[in-house]
Formats: C-alpha cells, structure tokens, sequence
C-alpha cells in the first residue's frame, strides 16, 4: 500500500523517498524481539509469582485472583513510572515493556503525571486517555461482535 | 511448571507486539488495540481460556486477557438475560486494569513530577 | 553486542527462569506418587468412604497428580490436581469427571473443581478430619465455604 503512494509521486520525491528508505535506520528485528520475548516474559513470570502469592495466603482461587493480580501489578507500574525506570526499559524492551497490563497502566500514568502541569481536569483527565481510549473503545467494541455472533450462532444451533 | 509456561506464553505474545512494532511499523496504541481485539476473538473461540489454565499469568498479564474478558462478561449475561446481555454485560467481570490505571494515574499525578 | 547492565541483567535472569523450568520438567514427569490419602474419620463424624471411593475411581486417570476428597451426609467436595501439560484440556476433563462422579454417587450434591485454591482448602479441611479437630455442623460450614469458594466468578 505504501508502495504505490510512493509510486503516484513525481519522480524526483520518487527518488528522494528511496533515498530516505535506504538512509533509515534498519531496525534490529532479531534483537528487538529477542528482549521483548525476555522482558514480556519477566513480567509475566513476576505476575504469576503474585498471583500464586494471592490465592496461597488470601481467600483468592485461581479465578479470581486475576484482579488483585493486575491491581497490584499496576499499584508497582505507578512506582516505576513516576521514578522514570519504565521509560528506560521501554528504551529496550519495545513490546516486552507495552503489551502487558503494566504497560497499558504505564501509558495512562505517565500521561497523567506529563499533563498535570496543563490541570487535572483537562490536562490529567483528557490525556490519561490516549491510548488507553482506543484501547477500550475497540475491545468493547470487538467483545460485542464477537459475543453477538458467539450467542446467535448457539442459539441458532440449540433450536 | 506454571511459572515456567507463563514466561514463556507471556513472551511469545509481546514478540507478537514486537513484530507489529517493527515488521508491520504499528504504534503502540494500533498494537494493543489489535491484541485486544485478537484476545476477544481468540475466547469467542474457546481457546483464551485454555491458554489461560495453561500459562497462568502468562496469558492473564498481557493485554489481550483484556478482550477475553469482556467477551467471559458479555456472554455470561447472555446466557442469563438473552441477547441484550451482549451489551450490558460486558464490564461485569473485568474491571481491575482500567479502574486501577485510572485511580493510580490520578494519584500518580499528584505525586510525581513530570520529567524534563 | 554493547549491553547495559538492565540487558545483561534481564538476560541472565531469564535464562535462570528456563533451566528451572526444565529442570523442574523431568522431576515431575519421574514422580509418579500420587498426592492422596484415604480418610479415615471417627464414628461421631460423617463416614469418609464414599470420598475414598471416588479418589478410588479418579485415581484410574493418569493425567491426576493428586486428589483431595471430603464428604458429608449428602454432599462430597473432590479437588483434583492434574499434569501441568495436560491443563490446556482441563475443563473438558473437570467436566467429563464432574459427570461420572454425579453417575458414581446418584443423590448426592457433588462439586468437582481443579482450582489450586479449593485443593489447598480441602487439603486444610482433611488434615483436620484426621486429627478429628471438627464437629458435624463445623465439617458442614467448612464444606459450605469452599462450595461458594469454587463458585465464585470474579
């Protein structure tokens, strides 16, 4: 797709967009995966050391113990953000730092400390939400179409 | 064992998030967007939850146990209520990650100040 | 390859987490003793044969590593624990088991649950029917609360 909005330029932006695609910084697929696979799975692997934690020593079963799990885990995000360590292991861990719920809680709360400056109402309120809003609004969304289609289909398969 | 499959199943999804970062140039917001939606299809079809008593954390942690759960909800009302539990049931079971996001974003904010 | 220290440490960390996890691999795969006991309860408590018999009849599935049984004049808690590689089909089996032991014992309220949390708490609740440390209508609430334990959803 990309291809051909390159294709439809004049030919001299042609020649300066390949110029610009050999001149970018090729990104070190292998490596970047590599510490998104060690660093997603740490965090993982901390988040399961809590959760064996909670349904040992409180009235949690492997059920439920998923909330506090995250609650807690987010409780931890807030501290390493606000001190600044989840940037630096943002730096290097790509996805490995974004995709779990730490880096979600991440996104919301260093957005919230960023903008207090701008108020808490504007500032803090509306940009808590910049990814998280697509976030919510397209998982509910999706959960919809899919539990929509999910319940038709048993209900067509039950008659 | 449990804490071995987490690490390893908690891994193999971020390096999912990974190659949307590099191979396909995502952003952050596309990437999570589209892993939650690819959790919310993967319990429409029965898998998520499997994953889940395989890998522990290791499939409740990243962001696509977001999608599974608001698909557990809405179909959980479904099955009590009819259809329009698809609509209304859909927070029932989670909403630990974004109310703890939000009250940690708020007090995080009164506690720390922005980095240069 | 420049590594800063988070690099090298995350690296040495996780390659700790995988020998672990092989490691712990072959111990459970030659353990092969299975985690129950028969319970033998006094006279003056309910008769813990009927749980003795369904851990009897589980016991014939090899994928269970450990099975906690507890009953009362009509009601039985079983909590099984199975192979770490077979939970992906857990529920099918949680299933498929919850029906034969309803077939095994017609009449009676079973609750079958592979929930770490209910082994755990049943494990509790024999010891103390061993040592005869409870009384009818304690054994009673005891089962009660891990009932509603099992099926709490969130």
């Amino acid at each position: 797709m990309a291809d051909e909005k390159k294709k439809k330029l004049p030919p001299k932006a042609q020649a300066y967009q390949a110029l610009q695609d050999k001149k970018e910084e090729k990104r070190p697929i292998v490596k970047n995966c590599m510490m998104a696979f060690l660093v997603g799975g740490t965090i993982c692997f901390i988040g399961q050391i809590i959760m064996t934690f909670y349904i040992h020593f409180f009235p949690f079963t492997e059920q439920t113990a998923g909330n506090p799990t995250t609650a807690t885990l987010i409780f931890l995000t807030m501290l390493a953000t606000g001190f600044g360590y989840y940037d630096r292991l943002g730096q290097f861990a790509g996805a490995g730092s974004a995709v779990p719920v730490t880096g979600f809680g991440n996104a919301v709360i260093s957005a919230a400390i960023e903008h207090r400056t701008e108020g808490y109402i504007i500032g803090v309120g509306t940009n808590m939400f910049k990814v998280a809003g697509p976030v919510i609004v397209y998982g509910v969304f999706s959960a919809f179409i899919v539990a929509l289609i999910k319940t038709i289909l048993t209900q067509w398969g039950g008659m | 064992m449990i804490f071995f499959w987490a690490f390893v199943v908690g891994g193999i999804i971020c390096v999912i998030g990974q190659l949307m970062f590099d191979v396909f140039k995502l952003s952050p917001a596309h990437t999570l967007t589209i892993l939650v939606v690819f959790g919310a299809i993967l319990d429409g079809l029965g898998l998520y939850e499997p994953l889940i008593d395989f890998a522990g954390a290791g499939a409740t942690v990243p962001i696509t146990s977001f999608g599974n759960a608001l698909v557990h909800g809405a179909l959980q009302e479904a099955d009590k209520h009819g259809i329009i539990g698809v609509v209304t049931g859909m927070f029932e079971v989670t909403s630990a990650g974004i109310s703890a996001a939000i009250i940690f974003g708020v007090i995080g904010s009164l506690l720390f100040k922005p980095k240069g | 390859m420049n590594m800063t220290f988070f690099q090298k440490f995350f690296l040495f960390f996780s390659l700790a987490i995988v020998c672990a996890g092989c490691g712990t691999d072959e111990t459970m795969e030659s353990q092969s003793s299975l985690d129950i006991n028969p319970l033998s309860a006094k006279p003056s408590l309910f008769d813990q044969s009927p749980s003795n018999m369904a851990k009897e009849s589980l016991m014939e599935y090899e994928e269970i590593t450990g099975i906690k049984a507890v009953n009362s004049d009509k009601e039985m808690i079983i909590a099984v624990q199975i192979k770490h590689m077979k939970r992906f089909f857990m529920a099918k089996h949680r299933k498929a088991w919850q029906k034969e032991m309803e077939k095994q014992f017609p009449g009676w309220k079973v609750e079958l649950s592979t929930d770490r949390k209910i082994y755990l708490e049943l494990d509790k609740l024999e010891e103390k029917i061993n040592k005869d440390t409870l009384s009818k209508d304690e054994l009673k609430k005891e089962m009660k609360h891990i009932i509603k334990l099992s099926k709490e959803q969130t």
